[in-house]
């Protein structure tokens, strides 16, 4: 009976209703997002790649063809290399951080000690940044930094200690707005990671326990390694999100001290909008996106191979 | 005869409705951007409510762009959503616009001889008049007195070398920083630097020469070595952080008197006067003057520029539009209603038009209204640079101003900056 049904061609097959049903109630769920990624995403980043070609200021209808030509001249720009440090400073700096502390402080919320309305003040408190737009955070950070009336100068003097001028300082701005970035960030890593702690089951942490290994063992040898789906989800979305940056770090430091802070979307803003070289722009957006699918698919393939590992 | 009478009435009943229908306008509704965010509670409150009274067909929706407006201008030309009525800048967005034409040319209207030749030449482009401006702009030292007191200063300074003392005085007897300014943004961080140049070799070339190189691409920052040996006067005693500075952050170093002088636009005027005053708690230690970076032999250069312009749409549109379009254009440069705006913004009219009486200005930038009309003149960067160049010149200088950069090098390198972006 069995050897008869598994004879039937696949293709004879008769789809049940159900199965019918549910393929469409697929397919309708997926046409509104597969729509607006096609209008808002997929023609957009066509219309970018082809505009990188042509000499153009974005509003007349003449487009001149220059071929590779503004990728030749991008490098020649006025601070090309020094945004491209910037930018790598910023992204690699801000993830490493963001992951890094987001898993200490995962781990501090995803303690049992504490009582369920502690926890969720806590969760929610670290979480609320992630609910501000970028240039709130911006602005905010800006004002705290202010080198003659912020409140973090105003803290140092309070304490007998020497204002920092945070915004002037060629090294040390870059330490801003990495630290701000790391405040706003930090939220969703915590809620990814903290999803993940709880996935572990407590019996291999009682078994590793009962087999003797202490708190920090069970952590290094356990917890993280079987946290490491979620590292690398953390590490991608927050490197990517770290070069697609643009609002928060221009609202602090404006790019300055010189051209250390100034990251490449803002260049990329510059040349579109404010010189309406929309050639010029496009090219370097076309430039970053390689550079972030390549720096993405890197770590998805170290990371995964770590994950394979464990 | 009833038969008659009826008929005539009904005749005549339908004349008047016709006349009347002829007489009724088609309700238009018209789309106005505002810059300036100063003056549009002016509008809200008076300006819009008064032109809809006298206009009832006409419905004018006004859009607050504010003064960063390169990416809202930028998307709106790109997606063809533009305004009936633009305000413009002069530079490469608004040249781009002209040659799209999206911008009317507006040296036919009546309205547009109000304006004087200099203000209308300041926005013609390719031979065509795209904005009306709004009023003038210039260069303004803002003092608290009270500090220079302090200092041993009972006048302000008069000229270059004691500008230099004072500030030296301030620095070593007041706990005040000597001198701000907005370096954040590119027309006040530029403005130092500016006078420095109009004050130095504006006598030597002449009115409107600068200017014209400044364009061509071929003056030299580092030709005439005392710019660079004024600059490097001046930088020591600028207040710490004040590359990062917004007008506002200027206004709230004014008023919490921890610096005692500023340079910044008259278009700043009523905050900072009024934060000087709050400050020292005595409207007679406000002072405004010309920024005296003359020698003491020489008349005193200042910087200009028409501020933001009025601007018409050229986009084809049906004949109650394009009318409405211009009936507003008008009725703004009518000199009653034009007040509302200049009043609200504090600056310097120039619709020639206005009576005194219509004039509100500042009672510090009063004073010396007299001495700005009279003084020479460099126009604003911004009517002569292209974006490159501002970012990268205002790059170096706001490095000098925080003392990460030498001002020699800052000067040869805007020297080579110039030479590749200019218009």
């Amino acid at each position: 009976m069995e050897k008869k049904t598994a004879s039937v061609p696949a293709a004879k097959i008769k789809k049940s209703d159900f199965e019918r049903s549910r393929y469409l109630t697929g397919v309708f769920f997926l046409v509104p997002a597969t729509v607006l990624s096609f209008i808002f995403v997929i023609i957009p980043l066509i219309n970018v790649i082809r505009y990188s070609f042509y000499e153009w200021n974005g509003i007349s209808d003449d487009m001149l063809w220059v071929g590779l030509q503004n990728f030749k001249t991008l490098p020649t720009t006025e601070g090309f290399w020094q945004m491209c440090i910037s930018t790598l400073i910023f992204a690699f700096g801000s993830t490493a951080l963001i992951v890094l502390f987001s898993f200490i402080v995962a781990m501090a919320l995803d303690s049992k000690n504490r009582n369920r309305v502690s926890r969720a003040v806590y969760r929610t408190a670290w979480f609320f940044p992630c609910i501000l737009s970028g240039s709130v955070v911006g602005i905010l950070w800006r004002i705290m930094y202010n080198y003659n009336n912020g409140m973090i100068n105003k803290t140092l003097k309070g304490m007998g200690l020497s204002p920092v001028n945070w915004l002037e300082t060629y090294g040390l701005t870059n330490v801003a707005i990495i630290i701000a970035a790391v405040w706003f960030q930090m939220g969703l890593c915590i809620v990814i990671f903290l999803a993940g702690l709880q996935s572990i089951s407590t019996e291999i942490n009682e078994a590793a326990a009962i087999d003797g290994a202490n708190e920090g063992q069970i952590r290094r040898h356990i917890i993280v390694p079987l946290m490491a789906p979620s590292i690398t989800i953390n590490v991608l979305t927050t490197s990517i999100a770290a070069f697609k940056m643009y609002e928060m770090p221009w609202l602090i430091s404006n790019g300055l001290p010189g051209y250390s802070t100034r990251l490449l979307t803002q260049r990329i803003h510059f040349f579109g909008i404010e010189s309406a070289k929309f050639g010029l722009g496009s090219a370097m957006a076309v430039l970053l996106i390689l550079v972030i699918t390549a720096i993405s698919l890197v770590q998805l393939v170290v990371l995964r191979k770590r994950e394979d590992i464990y | 005869m009833k038969k008659l009478l009826a008929l005539l009435m009904a005749v005549a009943m339908l004349l008047t409705m016709c006349v009347g229908l002829a007489e009724e306008h088609e309700p238009v509704t018209l789309q106005v951007w505002i810059v300036q965010t100063d003056w549009s509670d002016a509008w809200d409150n008076e300006m819009e409510p008064k032109f809809e009274a006298e206009y009832p067909w006409i419905d004018v929706e006004a859009v607050g762009v504010g003064s960063a407006n390169a990416d809202f201008i930028a998307a709106a030309i790109a997606a063809e959503d533009t305004p009936a009525v633009w305000q413009c800048d002069n530079n490469d967005t608004y040249f781009n616009a002209i040659s799209a034409g999206l911008l009317a040319d507006l040296s036919e209207m009546e309205v547009a001889q109000s304006i004087p030749q200099a203000y209308r030449d300041a926005f013609t482009h390719d031979g065509v008049l795209f904005g009306l401006t709004q009023g003038a702009a210039f260069s303004v030292l803002y003092i608290n007195m009270a500090i220079l007191e302090e200092a041993g200063w009972t006048e302000a300074p008069a000229n270059w070398d004691e500008f230099i003392q004072c500030c030296a005085d301030i620095a070593e007897k007041t706990d005040a920083a000597p001198l701000t300014l907005a370096g954040d943004k590119t027309t006040t961080c530029w403005m130092l630097y500016e006078l420095i140049i109009a004050n130095t070799v504006g006598d030597e070339l002449g009115l409107g020469v600068f200017e014209e190189q400044f364009k061509a691409g071929t003056f030299d920052f580092a030709a005439n070595p005392e710019i660079a040996a004024k600059l490097e006067q001046v930088v020591p005693y600028i207040m710490t952080g004040t590359s990062t500075m917004t007008e506002d952050d200027v206004t709230a170093a004014m008023t919490d008197g921890i610096a005692a002088m500023c340079i910044a636009g008259n278009w700043t005027a009523n905050n900072i006067c009024s934060g000087i005053e709050e400050c020292t708690g005595d409207a007679s230690k406000v002072k405004a003057v010309l920024a005296p970076f003359n020698p003491a032999d020489k008349g005193v250069w200042i910087s200009v520029s028409p501020e933001t312009a009025f601007g018409l749409s050229a986009v084809e549109v049906s004949d109650a539009e394009k009318e409405a379009r211009e009936i507003f254009f008008n009725w703004v440069f009518q000199p009653e209603n034009f007040a509302i705006i200049q009043n609200a913004r504090g600056t310097v009219p120039v619709l020639s038009t206005m009576t005194d009486d219509q004039i509100k200005v500042p009672a510090a930038i009063a004073e010396i209204v007299p001495a700005m009309n009279a003084a020479n003149f460099v126009y604003m960067g911004f009517n002569c640079w292209t974006s490159e160049f501002k970012d990268g010149a205002c790059t170096m200088l706001k490095d000098v101003y925080a003392g990460n950069m030498a001002v020699a090098d800052a000067v040869t390198g805007m020297t080579e900056l110039l030479q590749t972006y200019h218009r």
